[in-house]
């Protein structure tokens, strides 16, 4: 069912209320309701977007500035999912090794992943040396909102609320008792027996925060709430030939031949031995005539045996010549975090003061990533590749920007150092639990949403054997 | 006598020094005929430094 407001509805029968409605808290409300549990779905924006919903997510960035924060991501139903970019793919092994769940407890949800996401669950990749895989993302076209509106008016067991703004968790001992919303300009009180936070990357951190201002005893100051913030630089790297000849040859039938981007990411190996984070690169998904050209001509100039040598492949179409994008991970960083800012929303809620920095580390990915694979290419005779000066020179990149809001409320073992234990569940409190890419420990290179509905999934498994078993 | 002597030497110091500086030339054009054509040269254009073979 889905209903407007907060008003005359009676609440007793949801053992579970979930805050948001984006591809965290849906995922979770569905296989909740598979296991026949009713779950109440609280969303602050409406069914659509609106201007006036987006300005409760306002905040100030301080430092190197990102896509502001009221338009990379979405108040409504369906959350930033309505505007999301869809590439989609579980992350690397290595990349999930400081976190306290391994890769397996992931991947037993990879396939009922695929299928929330319409995608195919296939994410093949090939060994191109011992540096780098040739690899595989699918792109998904699901809006979550689009997709289970009609789903979610006809469940039983699914109540969704829209319009209403969660405020702040009240608890006591340990426990929560209610959450403070804001419906119709009313305030309520939603009790239930377990809570999960799930408003996205940003969202979680503040709502944390200014629960533990308005009630210090209840959500310890130790728990590290808004810090470790990550992103995903997505930046131009460089541009290049690759001779897909030569590629598939090498390759062989271990080429991954798809309808596409050519995509290649690092392996462990090369991150150890460069001592670098994770990155992919991508080249481009349409041919593009004008940079086409424009790199042959560029060939032909610094390299005139060489562009002779390709010249009659551009018309066989054996060529894929383009700018290289790439995606790096971005280390944890304590000083990269979400604080409350005096300034506050129409409800008196504190909005976001972002402190972020670009890592060091990350530009110094991209340059030895590319390096090494620009050196793979040319003594190979898989294409030339081309780095952009500024990269070379370790001195800035530029951050074409994706909306990838990462870390705040991460996921860890010890307390001081992590806000949620590998269960989601906030460290020390019985039944609130954090859903979402404020939970990630390391961000890897991979996009998060694939992970975020996996984690979705094994929480209400979590949630349903507490209930039940 | 004397002068067939300092022949004899001659020829045997020439062709000691020949044949002990084979393997070395062998070794030389083993390093220009492998190496040579994967040598890295970069080269800056626009705002891009290209990775190239010297032979490019």
């Amino acid at each position: 069912m889905i209903l407007k407001n907060l008003d005359n509805i009676n609440l007793d029968n949801f053992p579970v209320a979930i805050f948001g409605s984006g591809p965290a808290g849906i995922t979770t409300a569905l296989e909740l309701e598979k296991k026949n549990i009713k779950c109440l779905i609280i969303e602050a924006g409406g069914e659509n977007y609106s201007e006036i919903s987006q300005e409760f997510y306002k905040g100030k960035i301080i430092g190197d500035q990102i896509t502001d924060l009221s338009s990379s991501r979405l108040r409504q139903f369906g959350g930033t999912s309505g505007h999301w970019g869809g590439w989609s793919k579980p992350m690397a092994k290595y990349n999930l090794e400081l976190w306290p769940l391994k890769a397996k407890d992931l991947n037993t949800y990879s396939t009922r992943t695929s299928e929330i996401l319409n995608i195919n669950h296939q994410f093949r990749k090939s060994s191109l040396n011992g540096f780098f895989n040739q690899i595989e993302f699918q792109y998904s076209k699901v809006r979550f909102a689009d997709k289970y509106k009609n789903y979610i008016k006809n469940s039983n067991n699914i109540l969704l609320v829209l319009n209403t703004q969660l405020s702040h968790f009240v608890g006591h001992n340990n426990n929560t008792e209610y959450a403070v919303c804001i419906s119709n300009d009313v305030i309520k009180e939603v009790r239930t027996k377990y809570f999960i936070l799930a408003c996205g990357g940003i969202e979680n951190s503040r709502l944390l925060l200014w629960t533990r201002d308005k009630n210090q005893e209840f959500i310890d100051n130790d728990l590290p709430v808004g810090k470790y913030w990550m992103n995903h630089p997505w930046i131009l790297g460089g541009a290049g030939i690759i001779n897909k000849k030569n590629l598939k040859k090498k390759l062989g039938n271990n080429f991954l031949e798809y309808d596409g981007p050519l995509h290649f990411a690092a392996k462990k190996e090369l991150v150890n031995k460069k001592k670098i984070l994770s990155a992919a690169m991508y080249m481009n998904a349409k041919e593009d005539t004008k940079i086409y050209k424009e790199i042959i001509k560029d060939i032909l100039c610094v390299a005139p045996e060489y562009g002779k040598k390709i010249a009659n492949m551009v018309f066989k179409k054996s060529l894929k010549c383009g700018n290289i994008f790439m995606n790096l991970e971005e280390n944890p960083n304590e000083n990269n975090k979400i604080v409350l800012d005096k300034e506050k929303d129409k409800f008196g809620i504190p909005l976001v003061k972002l402190f972020y920095k670009k890592a060091q580390d990350s530009l110094r990915t991209a340059k030895f990533f590319l390096e090494e694979f620009g050196n793979l290419c040319r003594t190979e005779d898989l294409g030339r590749i081309a780095i952009k000066d500024n990269i070379y020179n370790l001195e800035e990149f530029k951050n074409i920007d994706v909306h990838h809001h990462m870390g705040g409320t991460r996921m860890g073992i010890e307390k001081f150092k992590s806000v949620v234990n590998k269960d989601l569940k906030v460290h020390d409190i019985n039944n609130l639990y954090i859903s979402g890419s404020s939970s990630f420990v390391t961000s890897g290179y991979t996009n998060p949403t694939f992970t975020i509905v996996q984690l979705a999934m094994r929480l209400a498994e979590k949630i349903n054997e507490r209930l039940y078993v | 006598m004397k002068i067939k002597i300092k022949v004899n030497k001659f020829r045997r110091n020439f062709l000691k020094t020949f044949f002990s500086s084979l393997p070395i030339l062998f070794l030389m054009k083993f390093d220009l005929f492998f190496f040579k054509h994967n040598k890295l040269k970069l080269k800056k254009n626009k705002n891009f430094i290209w990775y190239l073979n010297s032979d490019d």
